[in-house]
C-alpha cells in the first residue's frame, strides 16, 4: 500500500472511484430500489397512469396463467439444460485433456459457439431447424425417417431450445472442466494404472471425485444461466408454439415492454430475486469453501 | 520403438483425429452457414449438401448491401462497442488505481459495494433502467446503449489486482518530482496497465458488439439500430430469404470470430470473457 503523502488532497481517491461508483449507482443500485418501488405501483405508460396499489401486482401474478406457465417452463428448461451441460462439458474436458496440437485446436473450436452473439446463434439454428426444408429435416428425409416440426411442435420446440442452449454454452463449461483437470495430480493416475485400474475405473475413482468442486460450480453457474435465458429463445421460437417455450424473463419483458405495464414486469423480477440471490449466495459460499476465489 | 509404445502412439493419433472430427461436426451449424452464405439460394435447403468447389457466388452479400442501411448499422455497432470499451477501460483503471494505491475511509465498503452489484441479475434491472434512461432522455439514443453497462465490477477488480503489482516506489518517485495524482495516473498507471487494458478492451468490445438485450430495450428507431438488432429484426419478419439472412449473420459474426481466433489465448486462459459478461 502506497503511503500517501500528506500534501495530496484527501478527496483524490474518491474522485478516481467516482466514474465507476456513479455509473453503478445510477444503473444498478438505484434501479434495484426503483424496481422494488415500481412493483408496488400500477404504471401504464400508454395512458400515463402511475398509482400506488400495494401488493396488487404480486397478487395478480398468482392468478396469471401465463406467468405460472413461464415459471413451469423455466423449471423444465433448467432441469434439462443443466445436466446436459454438465455431461457434455465433462465429456469434452476429459476427451480433450491432453495438450496435443489437435486437441488444442478442438478446444478452440468447441469454444467458438460461446463467442457468437445470441442473434447469430438463433439465425443459424432457425435455418437448420426449419420444418421440412431445413438441413436437419433434410438429413432425416435422406435417412428415410419422418421429418420433425422442430419449432412448431410443443415437445420438439422445447428440445430444440435445449439443444441450441447446450451447443451454445458447452465449450465455455468445458474450459472450466479443463481448468479443474489441471489441478489433479498425474501421479494418482500412474499409481492407479500400476494397481491395475482400467480407464473407466480411473475416471470414476479419481477424476470424478477430485473434480467435484468444479462440477458443483458448473451446476450453479449453469443454473443461473438457465434462469436468465431469454434472447436466443425469443428469436428462435418467440416463446411459442402456444407458449411452450415461454420462459420467465420473456414473460417479464413482454409485460413491461410489449404490453407496457412496467410495474407488473418489475413485480415478476422482484418475486424471482430471492431465488436468484439464494443461488448466488450458494455460489459465493462454494467459492469460499473450495478456495476458488 | 517397442510394440506397446507403437500401439500407444496409434491410439493417440486416432484420439487426435477423433477430436478434430467431433469438433468439426459440432461446428457444423456455423461452417454450414458460412458455406451456404456463399452459395446461390437454390442450394440452401438441399440435402445431402451440394458440395462443389465451383458455383460460389456473392449474390447473398449483394442482397444484404442492397437491402438497406447495413453500413449505418455497422457504424452504430462499432461506435457502441468502441466507446463503451473505452469508458470501461478508463473507469476501471481509475477506480482500480484508487482502490489499490490509496488508503482512505470507506475504501473497503466501496470495493465491496462495487463487487456486490455483480449479484444483481440483469432481468431485475431491465425495467427500472429503461425508466431511468427515459428520464435522462436517452431512450432511442446510442448513448443509452453505451453508458448503462459501461462500469463493470469485474473490470474494476481485475484492474485493482493488476495495479497492486505496480511498485509503490515508482509512484513515490513521481510524487517527489511534484507530479499530481492525475499526472501519475495518466503517465505511469495507464501506460503500465496497457496489457490489462488491451485484454479488458478486446473482451468488452466483443461482448458489446454481440449485445442484443440492451439495444432491444433502449432502441426502436431504425436509425439507431445496431447490426444485432437489424439482423434480429430480419430473422423475426423475413423467413423466406434465408440466403440473405445467412450472409447477414456472417457479416455480423466475422469481426468477433476474427478477434476470438487472433486473441484466443486471452479468451481461453482466464475466465475474463465470462466474468465480464456477468
Amino acid at each position: 500500500m502506497a503511503p500517501t503523502s500528506k500534501s495530496t488532497n484527501p478527496l483524490t481517491p474518491y474522485l478516481f472511484v467516482l466514474p465507476t461508483l456513479g455509473l453503478l449507482a445510477t444503473f444498478s443500485l438505484f434501479p434495484l430500489i426503483y424496481g422494488l418501488w415500481m412493483s408496488l405501483r400500477d404504471i401504464d405508460i400508454v395512458h400515463g397512469k402511475n398509482e400506488f396499489v400495494g401488493l396488487q401486482n404480486y397478487f395478480g401474478l398468482f392468478h396469471d396463467p401465463k406467468f405460472g406457465l413461464s415459471l413451469l417452463n423455466t423449471a423444465g428448461y433448467t432441469v434439462t439444460v443443466v445436466p446436459s451441460i454438465l455431461v457434455c462439458s465433462l465429456a469434452l474436458g476429459v476427451f480433450l485433456r491432453r495438450t496435443t496440437p489437435a486437441r488444442i485446436f478442438a478446444r478452440v473450436g468447441f469454444y467458438i459457439p460461446f463467442v457468437l452473439s445470441p442473434v447469430v446463434v438463433a439465425t443459424a439454428w432457425k435455418w437448420l431447424l426449419n420444418e421440412d426444408l431445413g438441413v436437419i429435416d433434410g438429413f432425416l428425409k435422406w435417412a428415410g425417417v419422418a421429418t420433425v416440426p422442430w419449432l412448431t411442435d410443443d415437445t420438439a420446440a422445447r428440445i430444440s431450445v435445449v439443444v441450441t442452449t447446450v451447443w451454445n454454452l458447452a465449450g465455455f463449461y468445458m474450459l472450466m472442466v479443463l481448468a479443474g483437470l489441471t489441478q489433479i495430480n498425474e501421479e494418482l493416475y500412474d499409481a492407479a494404472r500400476i494397481a491395475g485400474a482400467n480407464a473407466w475405473q480411473r475416471f470414476w475413482c479419481i477424476t470424478l471425485p477430485l473434480l467435484r468442486p468444479t462440477l458443483i460450480l458448473i451446476v450453479v453457474l449453469a443454473t443461473i444461466h438457465a434462469t436468465q435465458a431469454f434472447e436466443t429463445i425469443l428469436l428462435l421460437t418467440d416463446g411459442g408454439p402456444a407458449n411452450a417455450t415461454r420462459l420467465v424473463v420473456q414473460n417479464m419483458y413482454d409485460s413491461a415492454f410489449v404490453r407496457l405495464h412496467p410495474g407488473y414486469g418489475a413485480a415478476q423480477s422482484i418475486l424471482l430475486l430471492p431465488l436468484i440471490l439464494f443461488v448466488a449466495w450458494l455460489q459465493m459460499r462454494l467459492f469460499k469453501e473450495e478456495n476458488i476465489l | 520403438m517397442s510394440l506397446g509404445a507403437r500401439k500407444l502412439q496409434t491410439i493417440r493419433i486416432l484420439h487426435d483425429l477423433a477430436a478434430i472430427v467431433v469438433c468439426l461436426i459440432f461446428l457444423g451449424p456455423v461452417l454450414w452457414a458460412i458455406y451456404s452464405a456463399f452459395r446461390p439460394s437454390r442450394d440452401l435447403f438441399v440435402f445431402p449438401p451440394n458440395i462443389s468447389l465451383t458455383g460460389f457466388s456473392l449474390q447473398n452479400f449483394r442482397a444484404v448491401f442492397a437491402s438497406g442501411d447495413v453500413t449505418r448499422y455497422a457504424l452504430n455497432s462499432l461506435l457502441v462497442a468502441a466507446t463503451s470499451s473505452i469508458i470501461t477501460i478508463l473507469a476501471s483503471s481509475m477506480a482500480g488505481f484508487a482502490l489499490a494505491k490509496f488508503k482512505f475511509p470507506g475504501r473497503n465498503l466501496i470495493f465491496m459495494t462495487i463487487l456486490a452489484t455483480l449479484l444483481i441479475p440483469i432481468q431485475v434491472l431491465m425495467v427500472p433502467v429503461f425508466l431511468v434512461l427515459k428520464t435522462l432522455g436517452w431512450v432511442n439514443q446510442l448513448i443509452g446503449i453505451i453508458v448503462p453497462p459501461a462500469a463493470t465490477p469485474t473490470g474494476t477488480f481485475m484492474m485493482r489486482q493488476f495495479i497492486r503489482g505496480i511498485p509503490d516506489e515508482m509512484i513515490e518517485a513521481a510524487r517527489l518530482d511534484g507530479a499530481s495524482n492525475w499526472k501519475i495516473y495518466r503517465h505511469i498507471i495507464l501506460p503500465l496497465c496497457a496489457p490489462m487494458s488491451a485484454a479488458l478492451g478486446i473482451v468488452t468490445f466483443t461482448w458489446r458488439w454481440n449485445d442484443y438485450l440492451w439495444p432491444l430495450i433502449v432502441v426502436n428507431n431504425q436509425d439507431k439500430f445496431t447490426l444485432q438488432l437489424a439482423l434480429a429484426n430480419l430473422v423475426g419478419t423475413n423467413t423466406v430469404e434465408w440466403g440473405t439472412l445467412l450472409a447477414y449473420a456472417i457479416l455480423v459474426l466475422v469481426p468477433v470470430l476474427v478477434a476470438f481466433l487472433v486473441f484466443q489465448r486471452l479468451f481461453l486462459k482466464g475466465q475474463i470473457g465470462s466474468a465480464i459478461k456477468g
